[in-house]
């Protein structure tokens, strides 16, 4: 009878509190806790969903200074085209934390409003803030991303500078291998509008090495091969391209578009050109 | 066995047991409450507006909306193609100095490819509300309304509605660059 007592209460205590999350404490040992806790239950939501805007409001209530909660408010008004709230939140996230959200900032100007300068600005700085160390804002190589900048910029050789770094920097501090196949492509189409048609096939050839089924290196090797009057070898390539694009071989982002984008109508314009 | 487990073989016991798991589980279920006071609407959402929009407009999934998703372009063809379509209304414009920054036209398109709730939001160049001249939003909002190929948001083969967005960058009133 008493390990049924014992077996009945059990169950009873654990049906109780078994699920329930502990409840917030009535007092806070500071207002960054209290933000830390609210931040941490809207990351139950999709961001800009309506209950993770009310957290991240109860988060920035608790602790205006809370340079995450900021950063994580703009993110969905900068992916929806509603750019004042999100350079708004933005803005603040670097006033608090100027090293953690410069990076971001600057990708943000590139990417969503082409603002190059702007973009720049930002990278240049955070850059020079941290001597012997390679930044990625977002997760990309910072030299990768400024050489984006200046390219869109107009500026080829500030450009063939940056991902020549990016590609040197990385092959020195872990080989080259490691090396983001996009740097040789990108630094490969720099080289291809300098003129240097030979070197920039030696770029797309880099990145074939490290993924043999890169579409965008297909076709930009193509297009340097056409400028060495190699029309025959240009084609096979423009047809890799195509066969590579239709199983679905592309970089593309939803959020953004990308740089030197490669779609089936360019390539389909070559092959014509081919058949011709 | 250990003694206080014997009453797990007893039916009765373990009907309980099983229970109680079960109260467990579906209590577990019902602990993540609505906060009160929530905002009314997701980031990115665009309210019906009778002053501004088609009452025959039908969106055909139950309000779930696609952001721009499940595409490569948001426009056929991508951005050379846009550029295609947009140039003759850029030609249009006329240079007007100071009339910087950035203009972003928003809308719905249903799974039908219909299209309505088109919303301009502007800024200048330091990212700060701004609008622009009536002619020069008119003009590109007109433009992006009539613009023939907006892709259909779809999912594994599926058509959904969705939102689409495109960017213009104006200096001195004249658009530099097109961003969808």
């Amino acid at each position: 009878m008493k390990y049924l007592l014992v077996y009945i209460w059990t169950l009873l205590v654990f049906v109780n509190f078994g699920c329930q999350e502990p409840p917030p404490p009535l007092t806070w040992k500071s207002p960054r806790q209290e933000a830390e806790h609210w931040f941490e239950m809207q990351t139950d939501y999709f961001m800009g969903s309506r209950q993770s805007q009310y957290f991240l409001s109860k988060s920035l209530e608790a602790d205006p200074t809370f340079a995450r909660a900021w950063m994580q408010k703009a993110l969905p008004h900068l992916q929806k085209g509603e750019f004042a709230q999100g350079f708004k939140y933005l803005d603040k996230a670097v006033e608090l934390n100027r090293l953690e959200y410069l990076g971001y900032r600057g990708c943000a100007k590139l990417y969503y409003l082409h603002d190059s300068k702007g973009a720049l600005k930002d990278l240049i700085e955070l850059d020079s803030m941290t001597p012997n160390f390679t930044d990625a804002p977002w997760g990309r190589d910072i030299y990768y991303t400024m050489g984006i900048a200046e390219k869109r910029r107009g500026d080829l050789l500030s450009a063939y500078m940056y991902f020549n770094r990016s590609i040197l920097n990385t092959t020195k501090e872990k080989g080259e291998d490691w090396v983001e196949v996009k740097v040789f492509l990108y630094r490969g189409i720099v080289r291809l509008e300098l003129g240097d048609a030979t070197g920039a096939i030696e770029d797309f050839e880099k990145g074939i090495q490290y993924f043999d089924k890169f579409m965008e290196a297909h076709y930009y090797k193509g297009k340097a091969l056409l400028e060495l009057d190699q029309k025959e070898n240009a084609c096979k390539n423009f047809a890799k391209a195509k066969e590579f694009l239709t199983a679905g071989y592309s970089y593309s982002n939803q959020m953004y578009s990308m740089t030197e984008e490669v779609l089936m109508d360019d390539i389909l314009h070559y092959l014509n050109m081919c058949n011709n | 066995m250990p003694d206080f487990l014997i009453f797990y073989k007893m039916p009765l016991c373990r009907s309980v047991f099983w229970g109680a798991v079960c109260f467990l589980f579906f209590s577990c279920q019902e602990q993540k409450e609505e906060p009160p006071n929530l905002p009314p609407y997701i980031v990115g959402h665009i309210p019906y507006d009778e002053s501004k929009d088609n009452p025959d407009f039908e969106l055909c999934n139950n309000g779930y909306i696609i952001e721009n998703g499940g595409r490569r372009s948001p426009y056929k063809g991508g951005v050379k193609k846009m550029w295609t379509y947009f140039q003759p209304t850029f030609d249009q414009l006329a240079y007007k100095k100071g009339e910087d920054g950035y203009l972003t036209v928003r809308f719905l398109a249903n799974c039908k490819g219909e299209k309505d709730r088109f919303r301009v939001l502007a800024i200048n160049k330091r990212y700060r509300p701004k609008e622009f001249s009536e002619d020069i939003t008119t003009l590109l909002l007109e433009s992006v309304r009539n613009a023939p190929d907006w892709q259909i948001a779809s999912h594994k083969g599926k058509n959904y509605d969705g939102y689409n967005m495109v960017t213009f960058k104006l200096t001195d009133g004249q658009v530099t660059d097109l961003i969808p």
